[in-house]
């Protein structure tokens, strides 16, 4: 297959997820397209291509700038020839499939009146190009996500004034794809001319050398030490760095919190209503790198460490507990933050929300840690809670909702701990291997 | 004598306040299997990715078929292969779709030779690539450094996780390479056995530096051991001529020289007033003295 | 029929010359005798086709094989450009040097060596 092709045909399939999608996907939209030559209905196809687009294109634009930098990283592919021009046709052939479907609702002519889907087509260009170039930027070093906060503090700032959101307004609609196509320009002219593309970076990793400057001062407790091959961080790791972590996490959440408060329209701030799935789900998302880690981490640590395999498990269970911990803390400065004038919540409702946000938490927590032979358990379990989550938790929910999520989480929470100390006990650990994004001792 | 067709002047690669490469002066003919010997540390990946052109040399240039390596155009791209040492092979995918990207980009991807070597050398292509082991990751790494049978072909430790019967496969196919005189191979590894099957010439780093480099045949008729029993004590300070170490006890001692000539034996036993003896040293042995 | 050691300090094309030359001088190859090709005996012994070449090469031009077109090299009928006395005396005197260092070691003496020389000589003729 031509070299092109094969370059804009693996960022659809790169992933096996994605080749799953892919399957469904096609599926979903022959049925369709079928269903309306047959069934003589109008529009079923635009049903097909929404379909697609949802499952297929809109995900591998996510994919794209990971699979973007895992081909060009590798030593041996930039001896391959024309290298790196053939990667910038392939990546602007994705970018126009992604693009496709809403060309298509334009030519269609029952959709296709007026400039709508036109500047709908900009938008998704601006979209999907802010999507890439982002994620393409973070997978290169974890630290850009500084630069993001200034942005934002930077946006905010700007945003307060009234003048500026009207100047927003005011903006033409050619004005964002055309933003587009520039960073286009900058991020060609960049690739061609750069001598080394780093390779992905999917989890946050101590700085490398962090292990090399640590200085093992008197002796280490087994305690310390399995913390230290538990979490994958230095034992002595205090001060500035563990400061800063926090810190950026905090301001993160603390600067979208009075971010939605302050500007959005009323209604719209029912989205982060403190019972809404925002909490829940956030408090999900935020603690799955850390559990995932150290639950990879300690996967084949019992047969390096001497002792009971209960001794470890506990000392396991206490790193993503500690874990958990810290992540409730940040949920209680938030709820601190609801209950301030800033955005006058009832307290009632910031304390079911709390309930709410903190058994999504521990029900994470424990569905990593029985995640130990694979990750299928832990995708489906956090997607099926993730699910219901949105289904039950929208902006006007009902206090039976949260409770029912509430009383869900708790049981599964529960559940998934049993689960997990079985198969702590009764896996083939020889069978396990360690999965590479967890792997500390990996080149620095 | 044939063009060379990677050349090296004096490349200097410093790395700071450390310099990984001092100097480095070689060249790979046609038809060359040359061997990289050295020390971990010593420079030997520095070296090969600096004459690839991946590094930039502080000092010096190097030409690969007539061309600067910083700058080299499509074609000549595609008459190399290149096996790094870190395997760089994408997780996610697995080896028929690694093999499908990269023989798409090569025009003359030899499909024949590929499958065979898949059969032979048992390379699961239908598996993730990260639940592959080590060794089979590194064969497919091996594989798509081949497929385009590249005219010069750079391996960068090519079989340090390969079990001895891949070993002896991954040599037959060098082999089955170096036939062809036009082609050459440049391979790094530290399994001396290897090397002195397959290597015709060698190039030992030493803290950046070349320190020697030569024909292997050469290399061990040139560095030797030399025992010697004289009839009286011998002086602690015993000066054999281009001796690399010397150890005296009583009325022998041990040099191992380098450069040696079988006509000076003679000459040496009469000086000593005793007799020599003359032990040849395996690539192993000659790497260590040049290490003491 | 050979052994060839890679580790030894002795490079791979000596070995081999130095033990088809032997084998051609006590017999075991006689004249006429076709040599494995190059590429089988690289193959058998996993090593460089170079070195097999390189054997050969010189054994060619000492006189001791001869080449045959589109077939592998093959023992010489008549040995053509034999080296000189003296330079296949000194090809021998590793050899005697063990004998004697050895016979030194056993407390042998000098004229009882020579003689288990010529009888060896004798029954060795052929």
């Amino acid at each position: 297959m031509n070299a092109v092709l094969r370059v804009w045909w693996t960022f659809f399939t790169a992933l096996p997820l994605q080749r799953l999608l892919l399957g469904l996907g096609a599926a979903w939209c022959g049925l369709l397209v079928l269903g309306e030559l047959v069934s003589d209905g109008e529009g079923l196809w635009i049903l097909g291509v929404v379909g697609l687009f949802v499952l297929v294109l809109f995900p591998a634009v996510f994919a794209s700038a990971a699979v973007f930098r895992a081909l060009s990283a590798p030593h041996a592919n930039q001896l391959l020839p024309h290298f790196r021009a053939r990667m910038l046709v392939g990546i602007t052939l994705f970018m126009v499939t992604v693009l496709a479907p809403f060309a298509l609702l334009f030519l269609n002519e029952r959709t296709g009146s007026g400039p709508m889907p036109l500047e709908i087509i900009g938008y998704v260009l601006a979209v999907s190009t802010a999507i890439f170039m982002w994620m393409f930027v973070m997978f290169g070093d974890w630290r850009w996500i500084w630069l993001s906060v200034a942005m934002l503090i930077v946006a905010w700032v700007g945003l307060s004034s009234g003048a500026t959101r009207g100047m927003l307004a005011a903006i033409p609609a050619w004005a964002w794809p055309g933003a587009a196509m520039l960073a286009w320009i900058v991020f060609f002219a960049w690739y061609v001319r750069t001598r080394r593309v780093r390779a992905v970076m999917f989890a946050p990793q101590p700085p490398a050398g962090a292990w090399a400057r640590t200085e093992l001062e008197g002796t280490l407790t087994r305690e310390l030490a399995l913390r230290a091959l538990v979490t994958g961080r230095p034992p002595v790791q205090k001060g500035r760095a563990l400061v800063v972590r926090t810190a950026w996490v905090a301001g993160n959440v603390v600067i979208m919190v009075l971010g939605a408060f302050l500007f959005l329209p009323a209604p719209l701030t029912q989205f982060f209503a403190f019972t809404s799935f925002v909490w829940p789900f956030g408090t999900m998302m935020l603690l799955w790198g850390h559990a995932t880690g150290i639950v990879h981490r300690s996967r084949l640590l019992w047969l390096r460490t001497p002792g009971s395999r209960d001794g470890v498990r506990r000392e396991v269970e206490h790193a993503l507990l500690r874990n958990l911990r810290s992540g409730l803390l940040l949920l209680v400065g938030v709820a601190a933050l609801y209950l301030s004038p800033v955005v006058a919540a009832v307290p009632q409702q910031v304390l079911a929300g709390f309930a709410l946000a903190a058994c999504a938490g521990l029900f994470s927590t424990y569905l990593a840690f029985a995640s130990v032979p694979g990750r299928a358990l832990h995708l489906i379990g956090f997607g099926l809670m993730m699910a219901s989550q949105f289904a039950l938790l929208g902006p006007f929910n009902s206090p039976l909702n949260v409770g029912i999520v509430t009383v869900v989480e708790l049981a599964g929470a529960l559940a998934f701990r049993a689960l997990a100390l079985r198969r702590w006990r009764r896996v083939d650990w020889l069978q396990l291997r360690p999965l590479p994004t967890s792997n500390m001792f990996r080149g620095a | 004598m044939a063009e060379p067709i990677m050349t090296a002047r004096d490349v200097t690669k410093l790395f700071g306040s450390k310099t990984a490469l001092d100097a480095v002066s070689a060249d790979v003919f046609p038809g060359d299997i040359i061997g990289v010997l050295g020390k971990n540390g010593a420079g030997k990946t520095t070296l090969l990715e600096t004459l690839l052109g991946f590094s930039t040399p502080n000092r010096g240039s190097v030409t690969v078929f007539g061309e600067d390596a910083l700058a080299m155009s499509a074609q000549t791209k595609a008459r190399i292969g290149f096996l790094p040492q870190l395997d760089e092979l994408f997780a996610m995918l697995n080896g028929k779709q690694h093999l499908a990207i990269v023989s798409a980009f090569h025009s003359n991807w030899d499909r024949a030779l590929i499958e065979r070597l898949v059969a032979e050398w048992s390379v699961p292509l239908t598996r993730r690539i990260d639940s592959l082991s080590v060794g089979e990751r590194q064969k497919l790494a091996v594989l798509s450094a081949l497929g385009h049978r590249p005219d010069l072909l750079v391996l960068d430790e090519p079989v340090a996780s390969l079990d001895p019967i891949a070993r002896r496969q991954f040599l037959q196919q060098l082999f089955a390479i170096a036939e062809d005189e036009d082609r050459a191979v440049l391979f790094s590894s530290h399994i001396v056995s290897d090397l002195e099957r397959a290597a015709n010439k060698v190039w030992i780093v030493k803290n950046g530096r070349l320190y020697w480099q030569g024909y292997l045949d050469a290399l061990k008729e040139s560095v030797v051991r030399l025992h010697i029993r004289a009839r009286s004590a011998l002086p602690r300070d015993i000066a054999v001529p281009n001796a690399l170490v010397t150890r005296v006890d009583g009325n022998t001692a041990i040099a191992t020289v380098a450069r040696w000539q079988p006509s000076e034996a003679a000459a040496l036993a009469q000086r000593f007033d005793g007799s020599l003896d003359v032990e040849s040293l395996g690539l192993e042995d000659i790497f260590l003295e040049l290490h003491r | 029929m050979f052994v060839l050691k890679p580790q030894s300090g002795i490079p791979i094309y000596r070995q081999l010359v130095e033990q088809i030359t032997r084998l051609i001088a006590g017999g075991q190859l006689a004249a006429g005798t076709e040599l494995p090709s190059v590429r089988e005996l690289a193959e058998l012994h996993t090593v460089n086709p170079m070195t097999i070449s390189k054997a050969y090469a010189l054994l060619e031009s000492e006189g001791l094989l001869e080449r045959q077109r589109g077939k592998p090299m093959r023992v010489a009928a008549r040995r053509r450009n034999q080296a000189p006395l003296t330079q296949r005396l000194q090809q021998l005197e590793p050899a005697i040097r063990d004998v004697v260092l050895a016979a030194r070691q056993l407390e042998v003496g000098k004229k009882e060596l020579v003689a288990l020389l010529g009888d060896t000589w004798e029954k060795n003729d052929g």
